[in-house]
């Protein structure tokens, strides 16, 4: 969350800044892949692209302040996921092979990535075994850090319904925890 | 079933177990989904919980952060910006402050200071551009193939009605000039129903002037013809001249010094030779009413002024597209070249 300077990054990202754009998608981009990545697995990377694509398009237009503007994103992801899933079921498609060595992202200290990937890992794994709202509601509301009643606007649902969402998903998740001794 | 002296804590509860093993009020939920603390009361059994969710809210991991280079191309190509200084060039997670961009700000936003993804764009963004390339190409593709098809299609219709004569005036006198169809006739909408052949050399001398197509057809005829074509010529020349005395009249007086004792075979032909411009008619075609369809006499009436004169047009109701252009001249119309000439030089 950017904060205080949401509104002048913001401007000046509709202005053509390019240094200013940059910093709302180091902002919302590592969530959204988190969320993508519950919701549309395997087609994260591909969706979260589609996605800012179409909002660079339409940053120009946009209003709002930032928790408008991560409704926006996300709402945006999660249109792109609907249609990616839609797509994936109609052409299935095997997998590209995986991108050479050469080209793989470079970390000065691998150990440290290692873990920092395992972790985020492992919680977005916990979370896609619970059912799709369940994990949809809780993913709005932590990660993209969204109130119950944009993400009741967002999954098209009611407040009360997202609430329970969240409790029945947070309630399993604790059950898989204890049950299960998953640590992270 | 317990009155057997099993004591109920040993009866299984078949029907609801209870899950009342977490205990989660609202407030824990709040607290939970919003990253503040939990009530006290059950911080300990949502520890684990609390765990999982603070991973999802960490900080951004190098490969998240691998596709700012597409994404400031993509902002680049929309808003018609030129790359700024160490953000285009770079692209590296550890800030943009090479371009006195606000390192501040970066780190913010949880960008890490250090371990730089150099130059890494991810598969799923170049597969996105490709696939919207690749997306546009076909959309162009197809927009593309289905405008040539219908302008395939108009040009055809309108070459055959322009050769048919079926155009109105302006329109035929387009075609005749562009295409060489059929002059429109200066009376009528539809020259090719009046059967009147604009030539603008005619065969007897007659430059300019309106020959009818029957002299025309015997002229072509008795030059190249076989002599049955001659014969049909002639006889459809008796007609439309309404009798053998009125050629003179009616095709010029050099066609019709020409005709008496021309009707004979054409020296060294032979007989039953095909002949080299296209198929004999099957049928005889009054003057003035051979279309396309009627390849014989239109034919024969449409090639023999061509040979050597490259320069002239020549027009009649029998083109009928692509058989009858430079017909005479193509491959097999007259393999003696000498033969040619002298045919040529008769014509004339």
């Amino acid at each position: 969350v950017i904060g205080e300077g949401f509104a002048r990054t913001l401007a000046a990202a509709q202005d053509g800044d390019e240094t200013a754009f940059a910093v709302l998608w180091r902002d919302a981009n590592p969530a959204m892949l988190r969320y993508l990545k519950v919701i549309a697995p395997g087609a994260a990377e591909d969706v979260a692209a589609e996605t800012w694509v179409q909002v660079v398009r339409g940053l120009a237009a946009f209003r709002g302040d930032e928790g408008a503007w991560r409704a926006w994103l996300f709402t945006t992801a999660r249109r792109r996921a609907v249609d990616a899933i839609r797509h994936s079921a109609r052409h299935p498609q095997a997998p590209l092979e995986d991108l050479p060595p050469a080209r793989h992202p470079v970390a000065t200290d691998p150990a440290e990535l290692a873990l920092e990937r395992l972790s985020t890992q492992a919680a977005v794994a916990l979370l896609s075994r619970l059912p799709r709202l369940q994990a949809e509601v809780i993913l709005l509301r932590v990660v993209a850090g969204l109130d119950t009643e944009s993400v009741a606007r967002l999954v098209d649902r009611g407040p009360g319904a997202v609430r329970v969402a969240a409790h029945r998903g947070l309630r399993t998740l604790a059950q898989i925890l204890t049950t299960e001794g998953v640590t992270l | 079933v317990s009155s057997g002296g099993v004591p109920y804590g040993d009866m299984p509860n078949f029907l609801k177990p209870r899950r009342d093993g977490v205990p989660l009020s609202d407030a824990a939920v709040e607290a939970l989904l919003t990253g503040t603390e939990p009530p006290a009361e059950a911080a300990p059994m949502l520890q684990p919980v609390a765990d999982v969710l603070n991973a999802m809210r960490a900080g951004p991991a190098s490969d998240e952060l691998a596709g700012e280079a597409e994404a400031l191309a993509e902002f680049r190509r929309a808003t018609g910006a030129s790359p700024v200084g160490a953000v285009a060039a770079g692209v590296s997670a550890a800030g943009v402050s090479a371009a006195g961009a606000p390192t501040a700000a970066m780190s913010a936003v949880g960008a890490p200071a250090a371990g730089a993804p150099v130059g890494g764009a991810p598969a799923g963004g170049r597969r996105v551009h490709l696939r919207r390339r690749r997306a546009a190409g076909s959309r162009f593709g197809a927009r593309a193939a289905v405008t040539g098809a219908v302008a395939a299609v108009c040009l055809a219709g309108l070459t055959t009605a322009a050769f048919a004569g079926m155009l109105p005036t302006p329109i035929q006198r387009l075609a005749h000039d562009v295409l060489g169809a059929p002059a429109a006739s200066p009376g009528g909408s539809h020259p090719g129903a009046h059967g009147h052949v604009t030539q603008h050399h005619a065969p007897g001398g007659k430059t300019g002037a309106a020959v009818h197509p029957a002299c025309t057809a015997y002229t072509q005829a008795r030059a190249h013809g076989t002599a049955a074509q001659r014969t049909a010529a002639y006889s459809n020349l008796v007609k439309a001249a309404g009798g053998a005395g009125h050629i003179a009249g009616y095709c010029g007086h050099g066609l019709a010094a020409s005709t008496t004792g021309s009707h004979r075979p054409h020296p060294g032909k032979k007989k039953g030779t095909p002949p080299s411009h296209g198929k004999p008619a099957k049928k005889k075609t009054p003057p003035g009413q051979s279309r396309g369809k009627h390849k014989g006499h239109s034919k024969a009436k449409t090639s023999a002024h061509g040979h050597g004169q490259p320069g002239k047009k020549q027009h009649g109701h029998g083109h009928s597209g692509k058989k009858n252009q430079g017909h005479g001249h193509g491959k097999g119309a007259h393999k003696n070249p000498a033969r040619h000439r002298a045919i040529t030089s008769r014509s004339q």
